[in-house]
């Protein structure tokens, strides 16, 4: 069972815009995750335990697991990339 | 399920207006939902200051968008007000420090937590990348046409 955090700005939680299509893509795909959601603010501890962060916002260096780019969920453009990059990445 | 349209109010979808840039044309919106009666008058300095920190220029497959938004009061009614724009206004771009979006219709949410909340912030989402929606908005002569391409139903 691979470990996703969903991580997005203050605010409005586009990290649950997100995480919905990613647990949707690794459910068809088949990759068994538990999937959890966070605002950055909260990330100052790191991401331990976590095999992936997404992110729609900038996230600290700090961050010990790999980072995809969420955005293209939001904007539409390049979603297969994504999609491909978290594939490949949870796969490693 | 609450519909993107009744959650704009006719008298928050801004036509064609003009603002020099993403600070002065917040303040404007924010005013509309503030004359609406559905936010309080913090809540434009709250977008403002939001959005210096934490920017929300988004270039989608439906055109350049922003969404500003802050956390509501108690008490304040869930509500999004629009802005089509009569030139581009430059918004920064969301988790990309330094680059810029050229906005020409901007999304202000006024949105509480909780299902509902989410749920709109996902209709947004979906409209910004349904160019068919999007260009009705561009073309839309009054507010009603505005909200009649915010029903799914529209396409």
């Amino acid at each position: 069972m691979k470990r996703v955090l969903i991580v997005c700005g203050t605010g409005v939680a586009t990290s649950t815009v997100v995480a919905d299509k990613v647990r949707k893509h690794l459910a068809a795909v088949g990759i068994e995750a538990k999937i959890e959601q966070t605002k950055v603010t909260e990330l100052h501890r790191g991401a331990k335990g976590y095999d992936l962060v997404v992110a729609t916002t900038q996230v600290p260096a700090s961050v010990d697991a790999p980072v995809v780019k969420g955005l293209s969920f939001l904007t539409g453009m390049g979603v297969e990339e994504t999609l491909a990059e978290i594939e490949q990445k949870l796969s490693d | 399920m609450t519909e993107l349209k009744d959650l704009v109010a006719e008298d928050a979808i801004l036509l064609d207006i003009e603002a020099s840039d993403d600070r002065s044309l917040i303040a404007v919106m924010a005013d509309a939902l503030v004359g609406a009666g559905v936010v309080g008058t913090g809540y434009g300095k709250r977008c403002i200051d939001r959005e210096g920190t934490d920017p929300t220029g988004l270039e989608t497959i439906g055109g350049n968008i922003a969404i500003p938004h802050a956390e509501p009061d108690e008490g304040d009614t869930p509500a999004i007000a629009i802005a089509r724009l009569a030139a581009p206004v430059s918004f920064g771009a969301m988790a990309e420090p330094g680059e810029t979006v050229d906005a020409a219709i901007v999304f202000m949410l006024a949105l509480p937590g909780g299902e509902a909340h989410l749920d709109a912030l996902g209709r947004v989402v979906e409209l910004a990348q349904d160019p068919v929606r999007m260009s009705t908005i561009m073309e839309a002569r009054d507010p009603a046409g505005v909200r009649a391409a915010l029903s799914e139903e529209a396409t």
